[in-house]
């Protein structure tokens, strides 16, 4: 990283166009040239990536590898004592991993009861689905029960509908009347007014 | 035995075998163990432990219910579980055979590494016995039904020698003679 720098002068004198390619003159004096140089621009690109990703991405870390190795260290393996149950990061070695462990990975041993759990509830389902599936059977072979096997069709509008004229024939009330009462009936034939 | 260290180096031996670990020593082995006598020492932290895993005792796939799936997952767990450690110590015992024949020498380790050898063989026997053979993937009822085919047949078949002692003695001699069996001068062998 250091000798970057030296790069460009060694492409230089590798690269040499010749004199008149390399001086333009223009409306300068005849002491000033225009120098035709290989482009920078990918030189100054990678360098400026590479200083980017090197500050921010290596220098912590290495930073926070060196304090967790040199500072911390890792654990020494030593007997469980008694009526202790050890956290479930207190079983890896290096602080890093023991700091993954504690704040970032799920437990070895929870993970390991999702699994059972998973299982069970599955197991509980089928159960279900079998017993579901075993009434339905009965229900159909014998048909002697209406509540099981008959399978309701929902229809919202006619609920609605009986419910309306639920309301109508109970007698409209002062709480529930409209803003203002419906227009009189035109059609099929308009009502007697006398 | 769990974190085997490794060899020091034997002064004498070779010319250009001292030339490298010399050079080996001087750019990596000092330097770190300089700075981790002087540096790291001094400034570590208090020390802390770390413990080993205990598992608690599970019913085994034989004394597990019928359609009971959770006893069955706890079951192939304990299974993977053993079988994990048992390659691991197949793995161990493999890795020291090979340090004895290393420090021995090829022909030497004939006479010095039997030990390890004995412990290697009978390990991997076991390791057969016990896991091999199944085809991938199997399950923990697989190696029960294997286990008891096994028991049965060396029911009926009490006079054969599974493990293969017989044979393994053998080849060692054979192997003996062949040596004996190369002319060479004795100042060499």
């Amino acid at each position: 990283m250091v000798l970057f720098s030296k790069f460009r002068p060694l492409l230089q004198t590798v690269f040499k166009p010749t004199q008149q390619i390399q001086t333009i003159v223009k409306r300068w004096s005849s002491e000033r040239r225009m120098r035709m140089m290989i482009s920078e621009f990918n030189e100054r690109k990678f360098f400026d990536l590479f200083h980017y990703y090197f500050l921010i991405g290596l220098v912590p870390t290495f930073c926070v590898v060196f304090y967790a190795n040199v500072f911390v260290g890792q654990a020494t393996l030593s007997e469980i004592p008694e009526d202790y149950e050890p956290r479930h990061w207190e079983y890896y070695k290096h602080p890093l991993r023991r700091f993954m462990a504690q704040y970032v990975v799920q437990p070895f041993d929870e993970r390991y009861e999702i699994s059972l759990h998973a299982i069970y509830t599955q197991v509980m389902r089928d159960q279900l689905r079998g017993l579901e599936r075993k009434v339905r059977r009965l229900e159909h072979a014998r048909g002697d029960n209406k509540g099981w096997f008959y399978r309701p069709e929902v229809d919202n509008l006619s609920e609605l509908e009986l419910k309306k004229a639920a309301e109508r024939s109970e007698g409209y009330s002062a709480m529930l009347a409209p803003r203002e009462l419906p227009p009189p009936r035109s059609w099929p034939v308009a009502p007697k007014t006398d | 035995m769990p974190e085997p260290s490794p060899m020091e180096h034997v002064y004498g031996l070779s010319k250009w075998s001292d030339v490298g670990y010399s050079a080996i020593d001087t750019l990596y082995l000092r330097p770190v163990r300089w700075f981790h006598r002087n540096i790291v020492e001094r400034l570590r932290g208090p020390s802390y432990p770390y413990y080993h895993r205990k598992f608690g005792p599970v019913k085994t796939i034989d004394q597990c219910e019928i359609q009971d799936q959770t006893c069955f997952y706890e079951a192939e767990m304990t299974y993977l579980r053993e079988k994990r450690i048992d390659t691991m110590v197949v793995e161990i015992l493999h890795d020291r055979l090979t340090r004895c024949i290393a420090h021995e020498g090829r022909i030497d380790a004939l006479d010095k590494c039997i030990k390890e050898k004995d412990a290697l063989f009978e390990s991997h026997t076991n390791w057969y016995q016990k896991y091999g053979e199944m085809g991938v993937p199997h399950s923990c009822v697989d190696a029960y039904m294997k286990q008891k085919h096994l028991m049965i047949w060396m029911r009926q078949h009490p006079e054969v020698d599974l493990k293969g002692w017989a044979i393994e003695r053998d080849y060692e001699q054979k192997t003996k003679d062949y040596i004996k069996s190369i002319p060479m001068p004795m100042e060499i062998r």
